[in-house]
């Protein structure tokens, strides 16, 4: 009796077992495709998203993964990048890759299409940290479109305003997702059009309209001769694109309505184009917000008994806004008000005495409301405006500057004492820098 | 009359289920797409089983009982892993690793265990139904509760004037927990309320 | 593996990687446990052997023989946790039933030990067993711990609704909290 419920119970569990195992086979052969499909989908989702309709992507896809970039044939693929696949018939690649600004907490992803002959199908953001109040899209929600159908010079591509930092680091992932195709000969280099690389040359030669080599500024409205303007967020100047014959050249005007003009090239050719100076001069007065006033009322704050106001002419093109020289008693003190970046523009003020020493220093406000809460509480303002002075140009590192915790405040203070050192020496030359 | 204490005896089973099946119930009412998946696929599971064991109760030996059942329901569930993976492939994402769990959950084998002593099919089948419909109520119950409250969505689609106002504790482990209890508490009594009115008027 | 990993292993098993309190697989099995603590030790001591077992033998089925037929999974697994319980029932039957008269099989099935040989195959095979071993010696811990907890509720002083499994619950997830900060 016990036998044969043994030889059943074995018989009938192997019948179970068959049975399932016959129904899953048969079920698997409906299911298997759509499983596999659905399991594809979901690797690939984000990077079909960004090419075209029929795209697909085979078992070699992955050309190269950030995890084991020796194994890839691809080379110079900045670290930004994590993967990037090939489509299967040859549309073109997807490209993940990551963006990180000072602000994000966590780096944005992106999905970029490329055709193969190097235009932009599709990009898109497949994580974003969740501070939204940087987030550019909620600002300017058409901006990744402006990206469609271009090439690696990115023409017309710009930034958006109030959200520089992401919308630059976005920009920056997907110049440099081009790049890592370009240097691998996947895709051709796009040719950038001379407004784009006179664009280019102001970070370097209008330092107070960039910070860490972002650009801080908006656009403005063109005339005349202008192709496209763009004005300084901390109003340190103005520069425009402008066209006289064949030509297409920068002109920069500083807050103190000097002017320049560069060529494609970065070469200064302010004498052969008078005419557009005056210009732009004329543009550039007529939307210039002057921070004399202020300037001159903090000055005589911090400098007790501060007469004979003059403001210097300035041909620099820094952070500096106002100058003035002054006397108090026989001395004579120069000051300047430098707007810099640091969690906001900030307002800094700093007098130096003849011999190019700094004699006082001052922020309108050192730390925002909205940062370094906790520094603010921890740092002595006072001793801290006070640990500049006596400085001068040869004693001053930048290190002079630093306070634990705020980095982006003492990159603004940094800047903006560089800035003044750099603007007395333009007056010691006569109002030039050398 | 007959009827009334079948029904009673009924639920007392499905309530004594209840704590056999905690783990999944807690492990997929965090969104009520999971909870209707994982709801489906008990009921389904706990039906077809429970067809198949009361049919074939007469040739089950009762000592290789065990086995047979668990590889029965096994088989159950691995099918309908495998549609779900096939058609609701989020779902069963959601679910993990839970859903094959199921395979060895006491749920679907204690409520086999039940049928099998019963004779009439009808009442295997209610019986089955009544246990998956049960767990799916709940489950549902929870989801809404911990999707809208905790995650501030519902079927995934996010409530935004809710969003400030999410308590992230209760779409995690903790709210498995907690919303469960208060769930169960509430049923429970409400359960009792009818029931006692029942009884009042006969 | 260095001492540090082994380490580590045991200490997530007993803490963040406890499975019936965190990953609800085996909640049931715990939360329903109304047995002596010395009983609950017993069967969590099985069931310890039982995962560790298992995933002896589910590891090398999963990676050798299963890549190509994913289905068969779940099947397979629980083919081979029948069979590890019926040998231990086997070996075992004389001292299993003298200490408890619980069915030691019923109680050995669950998504636990299910739940630990699908996450183990993921691991390397010697992390596989360790993490077997840990999250068993966990589940038993807890099992332990519950079959405590159980006899402490004052039933009495619980409002009504909440007695028996809501209360119970509350208690699971309070020690899901606990257990959570690690």
């Amino acid at each position: 009796m016990k036998r044969t419920d043994l030889i059943k119970s074995i018989a009938l569990l192997l019948v179970i077992v068959a049975v399932f195992s016959a129904a899953m086979f048969g079920l698997n052969i409906h299911t298997a495709p759509l499983i596999e499909a659905n399991n594809a989908s979901a690797k690939f989702g984000p990077l079909l998203a960004v090419l075209p309709e029929g795209a697909s992507f085979d078992a070699d896809a992955l050309i190269y993964d950030a995890v084991a970039p020796e194994g890839s044939s691809l080379t110079d693929v900045p670290p930004s990048v994590t993967a990037v696949y090939r489509e299967a018939s040859g549309l073109g690649y997807a490209v993940r890759v990551t963006a990180t600004s000072q602000y994000s907490s966590a780096p944005m992803e992106i999905s970029l299409g490329v055709s193969a002959e190097g235009k932009i199908f599709n990009v898109q953001i497949d994580s974003y940290n969740d501070s939204e109040a940087f987030d550019f899209r909620a600002k300017d929600p058409e901006y990744l479109s402006t990206y469609v159908d271009k090439d690696s010079a990115l023409t017309d591509v710009g930034t958006v305003a109030g959200s520089t930092y992401s919308s630059t680091a976005f920009k920056t992932a997907v110049e440099e997702a081009m790049n890592a195709l370009i240097a691998n000969s996947l895709i051709a280099e796009g040719v950038k059009s001379d407004d784009q690389l006179l664009m280019e040359l102001l970070p370097t030669i209008f330092t107070g309209m960039s910070n860490n080599g972002m650009m801080q500024t908006e656009e403005i409205e063109a005339s005349g001769n202008m192709l496209s303007g763009v004005k300084a967020l901390n109003d340190s100047g103005f520069a425009y694109i402008m066209t006289e014959g064949d030509a297409t050249l920068l002109v920069a005007v500083n807050a103190f309505g000097t002017g320049k003009v560069f060529d494609v090239e970065g070469n200064d050719v302010t004498d052969a184009h008078a005419s557009l100076v005056e210009e732009a001069k004329a543009h550039a007065d007529a939307n210039q917000t002057s921070y004399e006033e202020p300037a001159v009322a903090r000055f005589e704050k911090l400098m007790e008994g501060a007469a004979n106001m003059q403001p210097l002419p300035l041909d620099t093109f820094s952070s500096v806004v106002a100058a003035n020289s002054f006397q108090v008693g026989e001395d004579t003190y120069y000051g300047f008000c430098a707007r810099s970046y640091g969690y906001d523009i900030m307002d800094v003020y700093v007098v130096l005495d003849a011999s190019g020493a700094i004699v006082k220093t001052d922020a309108k406000k050192l730390f925002f409301d909205e940062e370094y809460f906790n520094v603010d509480d921890d740092v002595d303002q006072p001793a801290y405006k006070d640990s500049f002075t006596g400085l001068t140009q040869d004693t001053w590192t930048g290190d002079n500057a630093l306070i634990a915790g705020a980095t982006m405040t003492s990159n603004a203070m940094q800047q903006a004492v560089t800035d003044a050192f750099e603007a007395f020496q333009a007056v010691q030359n006569g109002g030039t820098v050398e | 009359m007959k009827n009334a204490t079948k029904s009673s005896i009924s639920h007392k089973e499905a309530a004594y289920l209840l704590p056999l099946g905690a783990g999944f119930v807690m492990a997929s009412s965090a969104d009520l797409r999971a909870a209707l998946g994982m709801g489906a696929a008990v009921i389904l599971a706990t039906f077809l089983s429970a067809v198949v064991i009361s049919a074939l109760r007469k040739i089950i030996p009762s000592r290789a009982h065990l086995p047979i059942y668990i590889l029965i329901i096994t088989g159950f569930v691995s099918l309908i892993d495998m549609m779900m993976q096939a058609y609701f492939p989020n779902v069963v994402n959601m679910l993990g690793v839970h859903l094959a769990a199921l395979a060895v959950s006491a749920v679907p084998y204690r409520n086999a265990e039940d049928v099998a002593g019963e004779n009439v099919e009808t009442t295997t089948i209610k019986t089955a139904l009544e246990t998956g419909f049960l767990f799916t109520l709940i489950m549902v119950l929870c989801a809404l509760i911990r999707e809208v409250l905790g995650n501030a969505s519902i079927w995934g689609v996010s409530i935004e004037f809710l969003k400030d106002y999410r308590v992230s504790a209760l779409s995690g482990v903790f709210g498995g927990y907690l919303v469960l209890a208060i769930v169960f508490a509430v049923i429970r009594t409400i359960h009792d309320k009818t029931t006692t009115k029942k009884e009042g008027t006969d | 593996m260095t001492a540090d990993v082994i380490f580590g292993i045991l200490l997530a098993g007993l803490l963040s990687n406890n499975y019936a309190l965190l990953h609800f697989l085996g909640t049931g099995a715990v939360i329903e446990n109304e047995r002596s603590t010395k009983k609950s030790l017993l069967v969590g001591l099985g069931s310890t052997i039982v995962m560790v077992l298992s995933t002896l033998i589910t590891w090398p089925l999963q990676t050798y023989l299963l890549k190509d037929v994913p289905y068969l999974r779940t099947m397979a697994f629980v083919i081979v946790m029948l069979l590890v319980v019926e040998l231990i029932h086997l070996f075992a039957k004389k001292k299993l039933e003298a200490y408890c008269k619980v069915d030691f099989m019923k109680f050995a099935i669950n998504g636990a030990v299910l739940g630990l040989c699908i996450h183990n195959t993921e691991l390397a095979y010697g992390e596989a067993v360790l993490t077997a071993a840990a999250v068993g010696i966990g589940f038993t811990l807890t099992l332990a711990i519950f079959s405590k907890l159980h006899s402490r509720i004052d039933e009495e002083s619980v409002p009504k609704a909440f007695r028996g499994l809501p209360v119970c619950l509350l208690c699971a997830g309070m020690m899901a909290l606990a257990l959570l900060a690690f």
